[in-house]
């Protein structure tokens, strides 16, 4: 999963477009795996295992688990993955722009 | 020597070093196999993680693996024929059944120790922790809530027929059939908890339900996400909302 999230963060750093992590780790090990995978990008920190209050509000049962959202906040793709999860985005961000916002 | 001196300073040890009850004994047993088994088993994933070659890999999962599940499902088998039918056996015949998926002949060593289980513990509130051995089998599931004394076995077995009926998610096509039953738990069996044999402690059966009507309702593709307010990883306060106006990817990750 990291080497694919790092490109797709580094490829669209200058669009209007964010990934964002709810992660379910202990923080001591989350901050190893930080700096171990240098990973830019931002989480939610889930209280440190898999029944945080986050994931069990999002029902989550499986990880990863993947949402993707449009610019108005509407749930548009699920559990897209590697190629998939950036097609899904870039139709979004194109779809972004021919709206003109 | 003096017996009315010897007396009493026996008696005064025997008072000093309380001996371990049965139920101590086992429980110290059963703490010791898990510990040496967790051991083995880390030391398995330690070394499968060292390994770079993939077929040497794939050999210490073919080899390694069913060898520790074995030794370990044999410890907890003699433990529960040992301590049959007091709560301890709950615990080791479930580690049996956990550990004969992965060990050579553990198949028919689950079927055993799950008659066993039915047979002996039925009306035990550690029961509880082995219901979901049957959440595949509606029949078993519904003779389990009908016939347990056990609110905690009952509400349970209730969950997982509801589980099964409801398959992956919840949908226009199954909320129908699905929503009785799930008012019935939540009304008469809302407080006991979903605990796994691991320990792992998934919250009450009325938040479990909850949550899925919850994800029904306002996770569905189409649908605007649910607010997410929290802590990042340095402990700075945000929300997903301060994120409007970008297309978005969350993504639930662990390290592991």
């Amino acid at each position: 999963m990291y080497p694919h999230e790092r490109s797709l963060v580094k490829k669209l750093a200058n669009e209007p477009f964010v990934l964002l992590g709810v992660n379910s780790d202990p923080k001591e090990k989350v901050l190893v795996a930080l700096e171990r995978e240098n990973i830019t990008w931002r989480s939610f920190w889930d209280g440190g295992n898999t029944s945080g209050p986050i994931a069990s509000r999002w029902n989550v049962r499986g990880w990863p688990t993947i949402y993707v959202l449009d610019q108005k906040g509407v749930i548009r793709y699920k559990n897209v993955r590697g190629k998939a999860m950036d097609k899904a985005v870039d139709a979004l961000l194109a779809e972004a722009s021919s709206n003109g916002s | 020597m003096n017996l009315r001196i010897m007396l009493p300073i026996s008696l005064l040890a025997t008072l000093l070093v309380p001996p371990l009850s049965a139920e101590d004994d086992v429980a110290t047993q059963l703490e010791q196999i898990k510990k040496s088994y967790d051991k083995a088993y880390q030391e398995f994933l330690s070394d499968y993680r060292a390994e770079r070659d993939a077929t040497k890999k794939r050999e210490i999962v073919s080899t390694r693996l069913p060898a520790i599940s074995k030794e370990y499902l044999d410890k907890y088998q003699e433990l529960a024929d040992k301590h049959a039918k007091t709560p301890a056996a709950v615990e080791a015949l479930a580690m049996v059944c956990q550990l004969g998926g992965r060990a050579p002949g553990g198949r028919a060593l689950i079927e055993k120790a799950k008659e066993r289980l039915l047979a002996d513990h039925l009306n035990e509130k550690g029961f509880a922790k082995v219901v979901s051995l049957w959440s595949r089998d509606d029949e078993m599931l519904a003779k389990i809530a009908k016939e347990s004394t056990s609110r905690d076995v009952q509400g349970l077995a209730l969950y997982f027929q509801m589980s099964k009926a409801k398959g992956r998610q919840l949908t226009e096509k199954n909320i129908a059939e699905v929503k009785p039953l799930m008012k019935r738990i939540t009304d008469e069996f809302g407080d006991v908890r979903m605990v796994y044999t691991s320990g792992r402690d998934r919250g009450t059966l009325a938040e479990l339900i909850d949550n899925e009507l919850f994800a029904f309702e306002n996770l569905r593709i189409g649908k605007v996400a649910p607010e997410i307010t929290g802590e990042d990883l340095d402990g700075v306060n945000f929300k997903l909302s301060d994120y409007r106006g970008k297309v978005v990817v969350i993504d639930f990750w662990g390290d592991w």
